[in-house]
């Protein structure tokens, strides 16, 4: 017997209906594996509620529907200084600096040695623009100085339940209208706050940073983003503050690596210096 | 004439940013004392997160002194019509800047005026 032979008599033996469900797996396998390259309008199943980046492809029609972002923004910073009502010892941190100001001592600032800023506080540098990338399942946004970037997560996931803290912490939103719903939880400890002069009080680790981002109604080149920051630990009330951005056309943005030519080194009590070369 | 319109032009631009921001605190300048010197320049780094203005200046005495200027990103100063070639080394400049309070020869640089008239503003001002 040939083995062409033995391979028909052995097909034979096997149950026609098995055959079937043979065919039928193999052809959704085939299926899947050329879907990505067709036009696709779903999202593969993995993503929703992944940890995993948002959809690689398909979707894009359904950003035509969202509000024109385009160009870059160029935030005019915390408007007042307002301060948030803190408690507890972040409270007494707070009136401990604000005393030193009081004596002419400088606040301690750590962050002449490069550290970001962090979330909430990245998004009230003035100055410096940001930019908004609208992908299926994403929006980016890049941050100028110290080139930072915020992700945030519009393919329905949920945060994670281990999630480690990280200067930009972990953004879920989603669109209601032309207005970009974004929580955000998971921030380092270190972050500032609000609200100009708010040094390094820190605030605790649930705090949650609730925006709303949308165009002005009245001038479509001014974005504005109305935050609302919760914590349990460091504020007895929630903090809010309206964050406004003009926006540009022509400007783009620009590297800032900051270890390039730092010549501000923090000591010890946290007091920036100035190096001679 | 022309020099007096690049000017106004800095000014208005001062005035447009003077929400400013650095990445650290004023404090270590004395922003209320202002002093100014003539020299050449020695060095002019292009660099983040500051851009930096060495000036040497003669000491009539003998001798001479290396000032270290600070300016602003070099994001924001091309955004105010800086170029990386707006200084050079050996151009003369006088240059007046905010010192350090502690006597250590550097400063944040407030303006230059080069040989052919020309004024270069930085257009920093405390955050606070």
């Amino acid at each position: 017997m040939t083995t062409l032979m033995k391979a028909r008599s052995r097909l034979a033996r096997i149950p026609q209906r098995l055959l079937l469900v043979a065919v039928v797996t193999a052809c959704a396998v085939l299926a899947a594996c050329t879907k990505n390259t067709d036009a696709d309008t779903s999202a593969p199943e993995s993503t929703p509620g992944g940890s995993g980046a948002a959809f690689p492809k398909g979707q894009y029609a359904s950003l035509d529907s969202l509000p024109d972002w385009g160009g870059v923004w160029v935030g005019d910073g915390p408007t007042t200084n307002e301060q948030p009502q803190r408690k507890g010892k972040y409270l007494e941190a707070y009136e401990e600096q604000m005393a030193m100001r009081e004596k002419g001592i400088p606040i301690p600032n750590p962050f002449s040695n490069c550290l970001p800023r962090g979330m909430p506080s990245m998004m009230a540098l003035g100055v410096y623009p940001i930019e908004f990338l609208i992908t299926p399942g994403r929006v980016t946004v890049l941050l100028e100085t110290w080139m930072q970037w915020r992700f945030i997560y519009t393919d329905g996931r949920e945060h994670p339940e281990d999630l480690d803290p990280s200067y930009s912490g972990h953004s879920i939103g989603h669109w209601e209208g032309d207005t970009l719903v974004v929580d955000t939880i998971g921030i380092k400890e270190d972050t500032i706050i609000a609200g100009r002069g708010s040094r390094q009080q820190g605030h605790g680790p649930n705090m949650r940073v609730i925006e709303r981002i949308h165009l002005d109604p009245e001038n479509p080149d001014t974005l504005i983003d109305e935050m609302t920051i919760t914590d349990p630990d460091a504020l007895a009330e929630p903090f809010k503050q309206t964050l406004t951005f003009k926006r540009s056309r022509e400007m783009q943005l620009a590297e800032f690596v900051c270890a390039e030519n730092d010549r501000n080194p923090v000591d010890a009590s946290g007091q920036s210096g100035y190096t001679i070369k | 004439m022309f020099t007096r319109i690049k000017l106004l032009l800095a000014a208005g631009m001062l005035i447009a940013w003077s929400g400013s921001f650095a990445h650290h605190s004023f404090a270590m300048f004395d922003m209320k004392k202002e002093v100014t010197v003539k020299g050449t320049v020695s060095e002019f780094a292009w660099t983040n997160p500051h851009a930096f203005l060495h000036v040497v200046v003669a000491n009539p005495a003998g001798g001479s002194k290396e000032w270290q200027l600070e300016l602003a990103s070099p994001n924001n100063l091309k955004r105010r019509g800086w170029k990386s070639t707006s200084l050079k080394p050996g151009d003369v400049v006088t240059v007046v800047f905010n010192p350090l309070r502690d006597g250590t020869p550097g400063g944040s640089f407030v303006s230059a005026t080069l040989a052919d008239g020309t004024v270069l503003l930085s257009g920093v001002k405390p955050q606070e």
